[in-house]
């Protein structure tokens, strides 16, 4: 091999046409990324822009309805920040919801109960079959035609419906919350020493000599603390102090009518409800379908054979059937808990102040397109590279599982 | 056991020395061996013991990464050509028959000549009818694989690989995927190519069929060959241990 | 004969079947299935009920009728529409021909569609107008709708000459469609050899159908004047089929040994998945002009149909790969071990099984698309969506969303539910272990 192979011509030679094809490429790609530059840079002197990022600490000028504490005279990146907020905010109530319903609607669609099963379905094929945006608007134009506050609907006392948007009985720390939290800090330290101590006996205690081949790792010790001695003994504190504080931990208000409307309590706006709405129920419908075709997979000899061990329905649901959907349900869940949160972009259209929308503002506002689109979908691209991180992470969990399985 | 009337003097494939790693696991641990035109040689050894690599090393769907492979006078090497030029004179038949699913028999078998060798497709499907015809199976032209048995299947794939005409015939294990029943079947078909003179190189262990038709027995454990003689030799009078062992397992089943 | 007296006389035990049964088994088994069947009866009455009484009694239907060639095909000028019934009378003698000859689901889906157009064909849209025009509430109080005066009642020889008039002379197209469809698939059913030219034909139906929209000379219709169902379907036709072999392409990318490639590919893939489409189509909105040489400049519509297509590349480059993983290694070793060089193991061996095999990942991404293209009413264009805008823009509408918003809906409805019930059967069509 050694005297032959430097005869071999170099077109024909493997290792020379790898890395040439591969020289190649990176070239045509360096030449298409050039040729784009250049392009760009003559498209922008035509539109009379300069690119650079010192438009971010000049002042925004422009008000954002809502979210955390911002003022016009704030600079771009704090009102960049604000809609980052604004997205993580509505993308985390939406995927609560829509976990929940989609849960709901999903077991439903196994219920026994014909008609269950049905109406589930119909909920599905709905909601999902519908391009959310559609249903953004559509939600979004039946809040707009709400009646005024003074006319609100009401529902049970508490719910408040009307043009400005939902009202909700808010939930607040009350003048014992303090105590309470001083209380909270002692179950934890108590938590934590209890699971130390419990991993301690375990590890070192018993069973020395028979443990020896395959003996449990400390950690693992400290994690199967954590869920039997550990939590018990934090809720425990946690409840007793509860009872133990003399005043109230928390204090709920309601919204009350005022001659401007309803205050007090928790206000969604009407475009945070319109898109929280449209993102939950839309999500929530493929959610179902996650949790039914996952329950489905679970082999039907699965089932039959905890039967046969003499297990009740409940029991084989419980014990055999959940445990084995989990771990098949969890990767498509949050590839739709991504979805969810990318789908917040659709905000723009109703003008709820997430991160697209700022960002769009910003754009009209700078002409900067070019480094606001760039900062829009790296935050995006964070928040999908988090959750992927986390998938891997699972996964290589699950299939550890498997294997053992 | 008779001695093979077709071999010849000729060396048709050199291995010299060769290695192969996967990773750090040495696989193959220098082989060196000649097999002549028209030689008939089976190779056996334990599971794992590199009997697949070794064979695919000589088609290139493994690298070797030490040593010398010269095939019909053309080296082994990272010539692009060569491999390409070495792969036709070689045919190889799988243990998992490895046919195109979505292609009909008859297409599997014609599509080397066509693509490869730049036949026309009318002659190379008259030669691929003809080839069905010898393997005893001409009515299953134009069905699909997944249409017929697993002995029907491994026969199909023997043609595809005589299609290519090749001087040289590797089965890797081309039994070990059938019910017992579609053995013999094959085994047929494999007989009477080795009388037509083919040179093959056989990994299995079918033990009668080594007796019969094979000029030489190489014996592999962990990437070595530890032994190789004429099958009586081999058979009746192993001198190793190790193939001692292997041969008394391999009677016992 | 003992034996077959004894097989006569014994029956299986006493196994009721019918409605009561039925209503047993499934509603009723249990007590709280029972409570539920009737919360959930409850539930439905009074969801029923609402939708009923808003549907028949309060909404404002006469938008409808009034927008139809608005929602149907946004700005397209009238005198032009013929074009497009050019391309439908293509489409329908392909889908006969295909009928013909492929019978199963495509002549279904043929079936389907003749009947459509064939109740598009029969309704009198003038009575809708008119009827629209009053209002629904006849459906439940006929008396009131004798009471109405109504232009042409049914049995007059007036009204069968409009009807006449109707059809082949205002729907002399859609009657044109209609006849082709039909001949073509008998056609079609003689001539098998015809296959080839059909695929080929469906190949170029693709750029016909984009030249005749577009027109030439006098007849030319810019895409900005493309809108409605038209311009939806459009746009997702031309994401999924211009992605196709991008996507293709990326999968390979992914896969290759060669780490550029790969790197490359894979870079491109995650990036695009992990930011939401809108980015995707204001890139091509706004940035993508910025990169254009000198005063070479695309339209609108052009532009989302570039930023759709580099979206759902990604998509289906991960569909495609999912179907390359699934082609067996022993797949690549046979065509390696026949001779075959790279691109042709490719292209014969392993892309044919693996396309086949994401056949119906590719209908999900394609059912997925077609609802996404509704985000071009935020850049705006004027699709199904965007339509809304034009017909809620006018004073005269006001406060119709409900209803404007709901029929969209039922059309974006029926063509996905559609589709997704074409993937459900021709995943079942494609069997497991099939060939
Ligand atoms: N692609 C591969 N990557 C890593 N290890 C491999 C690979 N192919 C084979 N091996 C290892 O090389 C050894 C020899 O394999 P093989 O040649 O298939 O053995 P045999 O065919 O004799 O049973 C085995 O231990 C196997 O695990
Ligand atoms: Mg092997």
């Amino acid at each position: 091999m050694a005297e032959n192979s430097t005869n071999i011509p170099f077109y024909r030679d493997i290792r020379f046409l790898k890395v040439f094809f591969q020289i190649l490429f990176v070239i045509g790609i360096i030449l298409l990324a050039g040729f784009l530059y250049s392009n760009m840079l003559n498209g922008l002197s035509r539109q009379g822009i300069k690119l650079d990022w010192a438009f971010l600490k000049s002042e925004a000028g422009f008000g954002i309805s809502e979210g955390i504490d911002y003022d016009p005279s704030d600079s771009y990146l704090k009102a960049f920040w604000v809609g980052v907020v604004n997205t993580i905010r509505v993308s985390i109530v939406g995927i609560c919801c829509a976990t929940i319903i989609g849960f709901f609607f999903g077991i439903a669609r196994l219920s026994s109960n014909w008609l269950i099963q049905k109406i589930a379905a119909i909920y599905v094929e709905c909601f999902r079959n519908i391009p959310l945006l559609l249903q953004i608007l559509f939600w979004a134009a039946l809040i707009r035609s709400l009646p005024k506050a003074e006319n609100s609907i009401v529902i049970s006392d508490s719910i408040i419906l009307n043009v400005q948007g939902i009202y909700l009985p808010s939930f607040e720390p009350g003048t014992g919350f303090t105590t309470w939290s001083w209380y909270l800090l002692g179950g934890v330290i108590l938590a934590i020493i209890v699971v130390l101590g419990f991993a301690a006996f375990r590890h070192f205690g018993r069973d020395h000599e028979l443990q020896q081949i395959d003996r449990p790792s400390f950690i693992s010790h400290i994690i199967f603390g954590a869920k039997w001695t550990a939590a018990p003994t934090f809720l425990i504190v946690a409840i007793a102090g509860w009872f133990l504080t003399s005043e109230p931990p928390f204090v709920t208000t309601s919204p009350v009518l005022q001659r401007f409307g309803y205050v007090g309590g928790m206000n969604l706006s009407p475009e945070f409800s319109a898109l929280l709405i449209g993102l939950a129920v839309y999500t929530s419908a493929f959610i179902a379908e996650v949790v039914r075709s996952g329950i489905q997979a679970v082999v039907k000899g699965q089932r039959e054979a905890a039967r046969a061990v003499g297990l009740k329905e409940s029991q084989v649901l419980r014990l055999v059937v959940i445990p084995q959907a989990i771990p098949i349900i969890v990767p498509p869940l949050t590839s739709q808990f991504l979805n969810l949160t990318k789908n917040s972009s659709l905000a723009v259209a109703i003008g709820y102040p997430e991160l697209f929308q700022v960002g769009e503002t910003m754009m009209n506002q700078t002409g900067q397109s070019i480094p606001i689109i760039g900062m829009i979908m790296v935050s995006y691209l964070i928040m999908s590279l988090t959750t992927s991180v986390f998938m891997n992470w699972y996964n290589h969990r699950i299939t550890r599982f498997g294997q053992s399985r | 056991m008779t001695e093979n009337e077709n071999i010849t003097n000729d060396p048709i494939i050199i291995c010299e020395d060769i290695h192969k790693w996967f990773d750090d696991f040495h696989v193959l641990k220098g082989i060196t061996t000649t097999f002549k035109k028209g030689e008939k040689a089976v190779i056996c050894g334990p599971s794992g013991s590199g009997k697949s690599t070794f064979i695919r090393t000589i088609n290139r769907l493994e690298e070797h990464q030490r040593g010398t492979i010269i095939v019909d006078g053309i080296e082994l090497s990272n010539d692009l050509r060569n491999i390409n030029l070495i792969r036709q004179e070689v045919g190889m038949v799988f243990q998992q028959f490895n046919l195109f699913p979505h292609l009909t028999n008859i297409k599997n078998i014609t599509l080397g000549p066509i693509q490869v060798r730049k036949m026309s497709k009318r002659a190379a499907e008259e030669a691929a009818l003809a080839l069905l015809e010898r393997m005893g199976i001409a009515d299953q032209a134009y069905k699909y694989p997944s249409e017929v048995s697993g002995g029907q299947q491994q026969r199909v794939a023997i043609a595809r690989a005589l299609a290519m005409e090749p001087k040289i015939m590797l089965f890797d294990e081309p039994t070990s995927a059938l019910d017992p029943e579609m053995i013999s079947e094959v085994l047929d078909v494999m007989r009477e190519l080795a009388h037509s003179g083919m040179t093959m190189l056989v990994v299995t262990h079918e033990m009668g069929f080594a007796r019969e038709v094979a000029d030489r027995v190489m014996f592999f454990d962990e990437g070595v060959v530890v032994e190789e003689a004429a099958p009586a030799d081999f058979f009746d009078n192993p001198q190793h241990d190790r193939t001692k062992l292997f041969i008394s397992q391999t009677l016992q089943h | 004969m003992d034996n077959l007296a004894v097989t006569q006389e014994v029956k299986p035990p006493n196994t009721k079947k019918g409605p009561v049964k039925w209503l047993k088994d499934n509603l009723l088994n249990t007590w709280y299935n029972a409570v539920l069947t009737c919360f959930a009866l409850v539930f439905l009455f009074l969801v029923f009920q609402g939708v009923f009484t808003w549907v028949f009694t309060q909404a404002k239907w006469q938008v409808i009728p009034a927008y139809l060639q608005v929602f149907l095909t946004g700005p397209y000028p009238k005198e032009q529409i013929w074009q497009i019934w050019i391309v439908l009378c293509t489409l329908s003698v392909l889908l006969g021909l295909s009928a013909g000859i492929w019978h199963g689901l495509v002549f279904k889906l043929s079936i389907a569609i003749a009947s459509i157009g064939l109740i598009s064909l029969l309704i009198p849209l003038e009575i809708v107008n008119s009827i629209a025009s009053i209002d629904l509430t006849f459906l439940f109080v006929p008396l009131e709708f004798v009471n109405k005066k109504i232009e042409t009642e049914p049995g007059t020889l007036e009204f069968n000459l409009n009807i006449i008039h109707l059809i082949f002379f205002k729907r002399r197209w859609l009657l044109g469609s209609l006849v082709l469809l039909v001949v073509t698939f008998f056609l079609g059913r003689n001539k098998h050899v015809l296959k080839q030219w059909v695929i080929g034909g469906w190949i170029l139906s693709f750029p016909w159908t984009m030249i005749m929209l577009h027109g030439f000379g006098e007849n030319t219709v810019s895409t900005t004047n493309w809108g409605g169902l038209l311009l939806t379907l459009i746009l997702a036709t031309v994401g999924i089929v211009a992605c196709f072999p991008l996507g293709v392409l990326l999968a390979l990318g992914r896969r290759s040994q060669l780490p550029a490639i790969k790197w490359v590919s894979t870079i491109y893939i995650e990036t695009v998945r992990g930011v939401p489409l809108i980015t995707i189509l204001f890139i091509g909105n706004i940035i993508l002009p910025i990169f254009m040489p000198g005063d070479f400049q695309l339209d609108k519509v052009i532009r989302a149909m570039i930023g759709l297509t580099l979206f759902s590349a990604a998509y289906m480059a991960e569909n495609v790969r999912g179907g390359l993983q699934a082609v067996p290694q022993g797949q690549v070793e046979a065509a390696q071990a026949v001779g075959l060089t790279y691109p042709k193991t490719m292209l014969f061996i392993v892309l044919p099984q693996a396309l086949r095999s994401v056949i119906p990942a590719i209908v999900g991404q394609f059912i997925a698309l077609f609802k996404d293209t509704s985000l071009v009413y935020i850049i705006p264009l004027f699709d199904l969506l965007g339509a809304t805008k034009s017909v809620l823009g006018n004073p005269k509408w006001q406060g119709l969303q409900a209803e404007v918003y709901l029929f969209v809906a039922v059309i974006y409805f029926a063509f996905t539910y559609a589709m997704s019930s074409v993937s459900q059967k021709i995943e079942a069509d494609l069997g497991v272990g099939k060939h």
